[in-house]
């Protein structure tokens, strides 16, 4: 008799998801984006004095925490909507509704001009310049209204790509990956291969030629140093690393920013799959800044870039007196290409580093819309919120919905009304909330929802007697602890948005306020109506 | 009668819709196979369909039109995050489900499927039907049990002579080194599959000649550079995809 073939129970229809795991990776890495927010931030942190390097690895390690925690709960629960879903079927439907809608929504508004700020400086500032359009460099660097213009900009490209869809944008996150790593490796070149007495002559000559400056160079290491520049690459305390944390939050918290979009990834119930690719994100993209801090300390100097970086925000933030003499984010690889004369040369590598920001754009409003889908379909917002338009399959409602309040806040921050440019790190503070409670989730799973627990692999995982997840859970916990106390009480004074800073206040007011008040409204209307969303909040959402 | 007599109509009277529609509708899968192979309904084959699959040639839109016009309510988050390329819905009289692959047919392979579909009114043509069964890795006795069907009652010959097409067969498989990889282990199994059951001799010579034929189609059909690149690598890197259940809750 001819051997039976081996048989396998299978259901009759699958799915194959959009996204592969590379894909998932690649969103990861863009998510804690080195060249935009990385840059972004540790510029502003120039007058500390804890090492950057040291910070960087540090919080990387404790971040690791926050990983094992998402990865976690998309293992157990890979739904689209992560932390709204997770919060809301394990603390409760207020809580969970409250804090994403806050962390993963209202917040992004403020985004919206903190994103075009770094298109403006990283794309179209350096690109005008070694084009030879120095007054257009110039305008675009400062002037409030072409920041505003390039606010609309961002807007349209990320709805062009969220309008994409899944499968196309994941093409253009990863044409974008890779270019942009290339120009990277260009850039790390031409600041390995240099000196700082090189730099300087290029430097005075290149600020000269393209944005009019003279003596730039002796010009801003005296507004350095009068600015305070402090921050040094390595040493400090562990006090002193410790605080520059909360400024680097807004560059590397954000490994999980894929949490929403699980439910469109293959393979997202494995574990370790989840962990590997946002670790690997996290870790390699620590990597490469401490390479990059190197080659910035090669070619430029240190001690010079952390006084670039302090000439330039203190006289944007108005604590310098007199005239800028740096009119322009010292960004490393506009200052790199300074050493190669070619103007073509110089377009194609700020080209390619562009990619950074394109390839990331779309991280603003992604992963927002799938928090509004979840909160659709549970019906504590209107089914309108989820609507797709027919033809191009565009979530015009969801996307308008960010983009509106979005560029009403960017009018706020471009023009500082009532203070609000002080506020870049709300954008931060507020997720880390909403972080904080999908934390409390991960420690109080296997306890409160043993059956979904028990049912998934991440039973299997435990350190002693202890649950993983719930371990990390509060490591994470106490790492967002500490931020939060930073943030809201800074007893040093250092971040700007403490209790102090009653427009930033307000604003967090605002917003945790409009939330509840959607809740309330939205779940009192559905009542009326005879639905009762408790017992949508007693059921776990398909996928 | 047939217990998936109602289902079939219903999938037949949306065919014709859609032609009326000017969309292009194909039945795939086990009502397909239902639908024209008669074996597939008496024993030891019959039994009974859950679902209707089809593939569609047109816009979501347009599919979701059709679908709401004869009383099925669409799945709309599953439709919401996938949609561009697989549409569901439900249908709550029938308590059956529709499940409609827009564009390309995409699971443990992928399989362009709108090439020949003007050869064929209400089915795709049997070479893609018998490829979509065949392309599954991990196959159950259903899979085996229609791909049966199909080979003991079409023989080989011109789609637009409704035969299957061995040259459309080899053609698909010659475009993709892990679409054949699998289609060969499937069809090894299926021989196994038909070795090991109580078929009557007649069908059962009839589907491995027409077996024979379609490897052989398969194994003399000129490969690509991308084929033969991907057969340098073989079997060390995974070929093929293994879809996820779309609801597991």
């Amino acid at each position: 008799m001819t051997e039976k073939p081996d048989l396998f129970l299978r259901k009759a229809t699958g799915l194959i998801r959009s996204w592969s795991v590379m894909d998932a990776f690649i969103y990861a890495f863009f998510s804690i984006n080195l060249v935009t927010l990385g840059l972004y931030t540790m510029s502003q942190a120039y007058a500390f004095n804890g090492g950057m390097i040291p910070a960087l690895i540090i919080s990387a390690v404790l971040i690791l925490a926050e990983i094992v925690v998402y990865s976690g709960l998309i293992a157990v629960m890979p739904r689209a909507g992560g932390d709204y879903v997770w919060q809301s079927r394990i603390l409760g439907g207020g809580v969970g509704f409250i804090l994403a809608m806050t962390g993963w929504c209202f917040i992004l508004w403020l985004w919206t001009p903190l994103y075009a700020d770094m298109l403006r400086h990283i794309v179209l500032v350096p690109l005008a310049a070694v084009l030879g359009f120095k007054d257009a460099a110039l305008s675009i660097a400062s002037s409030p209204m072409a920041w505003l213009a390039v606010c609309v900009i961002t807007c349209a490209f990320v709805f062009l790509v969220i309008a994409l869809g899944m499968k196309s944008y994941a093409r253009v996150q990863k044409f974008c990956f890779w270019v942009g790593n290339v120009g990277l490796l260009v850039v790390l070149g031409l600041l390995f291969a240099g000196n700082q007495g090189a730099f300087r002559s290029n430097f005075d000559a290149g600020a000269a030629q393209l944005l009019g400056l003279k003596d730039a160079y002796a010009a801003i290491e005296a507004a350095g140093t009068a600015a305070g520049a402090t921050t040094p690459m390595w040493g400090g305390s562990l006090g002193q690393v410790f605080l520059l944390m909360p400024f680097l939050a807004f560059f590397n918290l954000w490994p999980n920013w894929g949490a929403t979009l699980y439910g469109e990834v293959k393979g997202s119930q494995d574990f370790r799959k989840n962990f590997l690719g946002m670790a690997s994100a996290l870790i390699v993209t620590t990597a490469l800044a401490i390479v990059l801090l190197l080659a910035i300390d090669k070619a430029l100097g240190w001690g010079f870039y952390m006084k670039a970086n302090a000439a330039y925000w203190s006289a944007r933030w108005g604590l310098a007196q007199g005239a800028a003499v740096m009119p322009v984010w010292p960004y490393p690889a506009f200052l790199a290409v300074l050493s190669i004369h070619s103007t073509l040369l110089r377009v194609l590598i700020l080209a390619a580093m562009a990619m950074w920001f394109f390839g990331w754009a779309g991280t603003i409003y992604l992963s927002s819309t799938r928090i509004l889908f979840s909160a659709s379909f549970d019906r504590l917002l209107p089914e309108a919120m989820a609507a797709i338009d027919p033809k191009t399959r565009t979530p015009f409602n969801a996307l308008l919905f960010m983009i509106i309040p979005g560029l009403v806040v960017s009018v706020l921050f471009v023009f500082n009304i009532w203070n609000f440019s002080s506020l870049t790190l709300v954008s931060t503070l507020v997720i880390a909330v909403t972080f904080l409670g999908t934390g409390i989730a991960a420690v109080v799973l296997p306890f409160t929802k043993k059956a979904l627990y028990r049912a998934s692999p991440l039973a299997n995982f435990r350190i002693g007697k202890l649950p993983l997840i719930s371990l990390f859970g509060l490591v994470f916990c106490a790492f967002l602890g500490f931020l939060l106390y930073e943030w809201l009480v800074d007893p040093g004074n250092l971040y700007g948005i403490s209790y102090r800073n009653v427009p930033s206040m307000l604003f967090m007011g605002f917003l945790y306020l409009l939330a509840v008040g959607v809740y309330v409204g939205m779940r009192a209307y559905r009542r009326r109506s005879g639905i009762d969303v408790d017992k949508i909040y007693g059921e776990i959402p398909v996928e | 009668m047939d217990c998936n007599e109602p289902l079939l109509e219903e999938g037949r009277g949306l065919v014709a819709d859609a032609a009326r529609r000017g969309l292009t509708l194909r039945l795939l899968g086990g009502m397909a196979v239902r639908a024209t192979c008669p074996s597939s309904r008496s024993e030891p084959f019959a039994r009974s369909c859950d679902d209707l699959d089809f593939f569609a040639s047109a816009s979501p839109a347009s599919i979701e039109e059709l679908f709401a016009g004869r009383g099925w309510l669409p799945e709309a988050e599953f439709n919401l995050y996938n949609g561009s390329s697989r549409l569901k819905f439900r249908h709550s009289e029938l308590g059956k489900s529709a499940d409609i692959f827009l564009g390309r047919f995409a699971m443990c392979h992928v399989i362009k499927l709108d090439k020949r579909l003007d050869t064929t009114t209400m089915t795709i043509p049997f070479a893609e039907l018998l490829l979509t069964k065949l392309q599954v890795v991990e196959a159950n006795d259903k899979d085996f049990a229609d791909c049966f069907c199909i080979l003991a009652d079409h023989g080989l010959g011109p789609a637009a002579s409704g035969l299957i097409d061995a040259a459309d067969f080899a053609a698909a498989c010659a475009e993709d080194w892990g679409l054949q990889t699998t289609v060969e282990l499937s069809l090894a199994k299926l021989r196994a599959w038909i070795g090991g059951s109580n078929i009557e001799e007649a069908a059962r010579s009839a589907a491995l000649d027409r077996m024979d034929a379609l490897l052989a189609a398969v194994s003399s059909a000129p490969k690509g550079l991308a084929w033969k690149a991907r057969s340098m690598i073989g079997r060390r890197v995974r070929w093929y995809e293994l879809p996820e259940e779309a609801e597991r809750c």
